[in-house]
């Protein structure tokens, strides 16, 4: 199926993928990280909980150093 | 001495918050937070470069010791803040929140509407907020009104260095705030975070001027050591400011 990771296209092979799969896929260390499946908010516990559909437009944001 | 900042639900023992941006390394950062003692930490959240995963900044900051405070920088309008607040939440860094609104990038200064409007939704929607806001005696009454824990205003524009440019504004914000005052953004140097605590600020939050000095932690001790001599000199009583002078030895014919 095809995916959108931040803006990007990504083909990923199989049925069931999570989003937990996805940031294995694109070797992303999952601390500090949380997601956005279509416009939804999902933290880091329901990465392995929530599936990705074809055309799924995922954003991953991570915490960085601000002020 | 027992002289606690509390904010919230929460009692600290320092009065020096510390920003993660622009340090030179996450060692840097983890040196410059530990000489600094400071309990609240700064963190900002940002969409991922898949081309460079490597920022280890959260593994910087002691979870036991330092309380998370992300902020919502990079928003510039309300509902873009509630997004990047509820995200900050899911990212695990609870529910701690610096709302910080800059429509524009040449000055950064906050939007006062959009901040106000802002606030009123996230703290209905359980969030601890400490708005940073221009020095507004009359937005921080209404912040404080809707429900922050703390005001935020600034001294001069974000990682600007140039000290405490709207004094007498902050002074009226600290005469007239029933929650804590917090100095940000723009103090650039020691002197700059004493003289915020000297006329009574609850507490300073620096980033640039440690991150990028020669030596950050060095700075952060010294940031450190004139917020407490600020405090000590507001707590203890300033003497009064005069035009003439005052003979502090006994007169000649005495």
């Amino acid at each position: 199926m095809k995916i959108f990771v931040n803006g990007n296209e990504h083909e990923l092979e199989g049925s069931s993928i999570t989003v937990e799969d996805v940031i294995k896929t694109v070797n992303m260390p999952s601390m500090g990280l949380v997601a956005e499946l279509d416009g939804e908010i999902i933290s880091n516990k329901d990465f392995s909980k929530s599936l990705i559909k074809d055309n799924s437009k995922l954003e991953l944001i991570r915490i960085v150093g601000g002020g | 001495m027992n002289d606690l900042l509390k904010i919230a639900d929460r009692t600290f023992n320092n009065r020096l918050f510390i920003g993660t941006g622009k340090f030179p390394s996450v060692k840097s950062l983890r040196d410059s937070i530990i000489a600094s003692g400071s309990e609240i930490i700064t963190v900002a959240l940002r969409r991922v470069n898949l081309d460079n995963t490597d920022d280890g900044i959260i593994s910087a900051i002691d979870r036991s010791l330092q309380l998370l405070l992300p902020n919502t920088s990079g928003a510039r309008n309300a509902e873009e803040a509630v997004r990047l607040a509820k995200l900050a939440r899911a990212a695990g860094c609870g529910n701690w929140l610096k709302l910080e609104i800059t429509p524009e990038p040449r000055y950064l200064l906050p939007d006062p509407i959009e901040t106000l409007k802002a606030a009123q939704i996230l703290v209905k929607d359980g969030f601890i907020v400490l708005p940073y806001i221009n020095a507004d005696p009359i937005l921080a009454k209404r912040l404080e009104d809707v429900g922050c824990s703390a005001v935020m205003p600034l001294g001069s524009p974000i990682g600007s260095n140039r000290g405490i440019k709207t004094i007498d504004s902050i002074r009226i914000i600290i005469e007239q705030s029933n929650i804590p005052v917090v100095v940000d953004a723009g103090l650039g140097a020691p002197s700059d975070a004493s003289l915020a605590m000297e006329i009574g600020a609850d507490a300073v939050l620096v980033n640039t001027a440690i991150a990028v000095a020669g030596d950050p932690a060095q700075m952060a001790q010294a940031f450190s050591y004139a917020v407490k001599a600020g405090r000590l000199a507001y707590i203890s009583g300033l003497a009064e400011k005069t035009f003439r002078a005052n003979a502090s030895s006994p007169s000649a014919e005495a």
